[in-house]
């Protein structure tokens, strides 16, 4: 009897040692969840300190890209905490993971705003999440700087909403335009996502490709995540298409382009937006990704001020320099120029964001009515291991 | 003093908790808490549901995140297609939800034990993906979003209640869960309730007393999925959105899991089930890289240490308290119950 009560005992204790832990997890965790600068955050007190959000996913099979953000963003606060803050506060990222799903990305914008107390998001790299957690953002006013190429986000009425990337309308007519032109294709088949930034995308290539010549023969959808498209790519090899347009993140347009091959279908590959411009396209995809095309906003070997002060940063900082961090770091500078000309409102930050003029890594930095960055895109195309740009 | 033991502990417990319900608004002003309370009052009519099916009658099921999905997408397809108001989809999808649960229940509970589980589990799976690729109706991937919030209550120009801020749901979420206890209770302590513990101690025994196992069993799964309903039709007009994630195996198991660490057969364990787990994956947020493996690992202990779950150690604590003030009386509560210990 009494070894038995003993045990409870045992249990009990581990038990509570264990609530007692979480508890001090969580607590350290807020306190310092821009991890990487401790030195710089003296934290507590909000009026020294301006709080960024960040919704991207960090978990899941999209986590990649969450962490290219975050490190982007990551060395603009560096850079900047260094130099001084924004009118002498320092800026401090909390990190939230959307998991790139839809209830994820409410709740965790949610989180940010009415908890942390953020004073921006930057994020949603996933078209889908952002389109539901604008909603939350917009309802606080507080800037949502997000990271989806769907060209449904610039008809959101949302003043508060604003894209770091072009909008898909302006990087599907120019890759369009390239491949009918250069390459001359007429018959395309697209492979998209069946999400909304695949879907949207779909919809302006449509539309851009009937003053091209070019025809649309067939489309086929897979899910975010799928790991075979064997049946999409037989019925694809069947029609004999003269190009497959490929609406997807990097692991689907690897695999697509492995499978394809095995598949025996060898036709020119290409994409509307950059989200596959990264050194993981070439690690999983190897040669099978040779030869494939895609718009592009920003070419990571120009010879730019901006550009070799941003590498510099990346090694400094022992950062991998990919597409993504770039354009993320580029969306951080230019936030926090905002938070200087605004301050404490977050209206007069929004119309600060609103007509900035910059030049940023990636190219000029404005936002037009809609909040979108607009100006034409580069092609690009993988050829031995590396992204050349193939037409200015 | 001596009023209040007169009262009873239990009593005094539902008062205070009544109390803490009446003035949690006033106490808490942060949108977050109170977008995280409003879930959890979500997951209390959901842990309800499935505990009526787990504790009070044994019988496992792991697709009720299925049925979950089958009453919000219902309410959301309703509300963004056909422009139905809210008080119009909650009742269609309470009654779709509970046709589908009957059929699942009829095919499903000829099976038993594992069987059952294994059949629920790939029932589960297939609603998840008729979301997920359904896409002309459910949207697919991204889900349904827009949906509308229930509509003001006007009652002629003295009372104007619109729903635009979390905490405006509460009061409606609050009526929702007290009205799922109320008929919890009801169900549990009728005969049908009754014979429902009966199956779920001895099954043969039950059969044997001439209870119609087969029958009650389906019509206690088809009760269970008329929770699922009203919760999955709360979520949707709250959410604004309903994606195909949410509903996949994870929320099965999350779901059962809350019966379990609340402890199976009783309405507070739900309660505090669904609260505790909640809370905890809440509150892991700002360690996402960590977040599944802590919140995994405190399943798995408590399931280790404290299989029968919360209500099951304060069930052991009370035991041994009134046992050590009784010592010298007889004790009459020494007879040897099976199943579980506490109702």
């Amino acid at each position: 009897m009494k070894r038995k009560r003993i045990g409870k005992l045992v249990n009990f204790i581990v038990f509570f040692s264990l609530v007692i832990f979480l508890v001090a997890c969580s607590n350290v965790d807020s306190k310092t969840s821009s991890d990487h600068d401790d030195k710089s955050t003296e934290s507590s007190g909000d009026s020294d300190v301006i709080k960024i959000g960040l919704q991207a996913p960090m978990t899941g099979d999209n986590a990649q890209y969450g962490e290219e953000m975050r490190n982007g963003i990551e060395l603009a606060f560096t850079k900047i905490n260094h130099d001084g803050g924004v009118n002498g506060k320092k800026l401090e990222l909390v990190v939230g993971d959307d998991k790139a799903t839809t209830s994820e990305a409410v709740a965790v914008v949610n989180k940010m705003i009415n908890n942390d107390g953020v004073r921006a998001i930057m994020g949603g790299y996933n078209s889908s999440p952002t389109i539901a957690a604008q909603e939350v953002s917009g309802q606080a006013e507080v800037i949502h700087l997000h990271m989806g190429a769907s060209p449904e986000l610039s008809t959101i009425e949302n003043d508060y909403l604003f894209r770091n990337l072009l909008t898909g309308s302006t990087y599907v007519p120019a890759v369009l335009e390239y491949m009918a032109k250069e390459e001359g294709i007429e018959k395309v088949v697209s492979l998209y996502e069946n999400t909304d930034y695949g879907v949207t995308m779909h919809k302006a290539a449509e539309e851009a490709a009937g003053s091209l010549g070019v025809e649309f023969i067939t489309n086929e959808t897979y899910n975010p995540g799928d790991k075979n498209f064997s049946s999409q790519l037989t019925k694809i090899k069947n029609l004999d298409p003269d190009a497959v347009m490929i609406v997807g993140l990097y692991n689907e347009v690897a695999l697509i382009s492995q499978q394809a091959k095995q598949a025996g279908l060898d036709v020119q590959f290409f994409s509307p937006d950059d989200s596959m411009y990264s050194e993981q396209l070439l690690l999983l995809g190897g040669d099978t990704v040779e030869g494939h095309i895609f718009a592009s906003m920003l070419n990571l070997e120009m010879e730019s001020e901006e550009m070799n002060e941003f590498k510099k940063l990346a090694e400094e900082n022992n950062v991998p320099v990919e597409a993504l961090t770039a354009i993320a770091y580029d969306g951080a500078i230019a936030l926090a120029k905002a938070f200087e000309e605004g301050g404490d409102s977050n209206e007069a930050v929004r119309d600060a964001l609103a007509t900035i003029d910059l030049t940023g890594v990636t190219g000029p930095i404005k936002f037009d009515e809609n909040g979108d960055r607009s100006y034409p895109p580069l092609i690009m195309q993988v050829q031995d291991d590396e992204f050349i740009v193939i037409q200015n | 003093m001596k009023k209040m033991k007169e009262l009873g502990y239990s009593k005094m417990g539902l008062i205070i908790g009544g109390i803490v319900l009446f003035f949690l608004p006033f106490l808490i002003t942060n949108p977050y808490f109170i977008y995280v309370v409003n879930l959890i009052l979500i997951y209390i009519i959901l842990t309800l549901g499935l505990d009526l099916l787990v504790g009070y009658t044994g019988q496992v099921s792991l697709g009720h995140a299925g049925l979950f999905g089958i009453g919000a997408y219902s309410t959301a397809l309703f509300s963004t297609k056909l422009d139905y108001s809210f008080w119009v989809t909650l009742p269609l999808a309470t009654i779709i939800t509970t046709m589908i649960g009957f059929v699942v229940g009829f095919i499903g509970l000829k099976l038993v034990e594992e069987y059952l589980v294994m059949a629920t589990l790939a029932f589960g799976t297939i609603l998840w993906l008729v979301f997920l690729n359904w896409s002309d109706l459910t949207g697919g991937p991204m889900g349904v979003s827009a949906i509308p919030a229930p509509p003001t209550i006007r009652i002629g120009s003295i009372l104007e209640y619109g729903f635009n801020k979390y905490i405006d749901y509460y009061p409606l979420f609050v009526a929702f869960v007290l009205l799922s206890i109320f008929v919890t209770r009801l169900i549990i302590r009728s005969g049908f309730g009754r014979a429902c513990t009966a199956i779920r101690d001895d099954e043969l025994a039950a059969q044997a007393m001439g209870i119609p196992v087969f029958k009650t069993k389906v019509v206690m799964f088809t009760i269970s999925s008329a929770y699922c309903g009203v919760a999955g039709a709360l979520y949707a007009h709250f959410l604004h959105v309903v994606s195909p994630e949410t509903f996949a195996f994870a929320m099965s198991v999350t779901i059962l899991t809350m019966v379990m660490i609340g402890g199976q057969g009783s309405i507070i364990g739900a309660i505090l089930g669904a609260t505790l787990l909640t809370v905890t994956s809440e509150a892991l947020r700002s360690t996402p890289e960590l977040r599944m493996m802590i919140y995994g690992l405190l399943i798995i202990l408590v399931m280790m240490f404290f299989p029968r779950g919360i209500m099951g150690l304060m069930h052991l604590f009370k035991e041994k308290f009134i046992k050590n003030k009784t010592v010298n009386t007889v004790v009459n509560s020494e007879v040897k119950k099976e199943g579980l210990r506490y109702e």
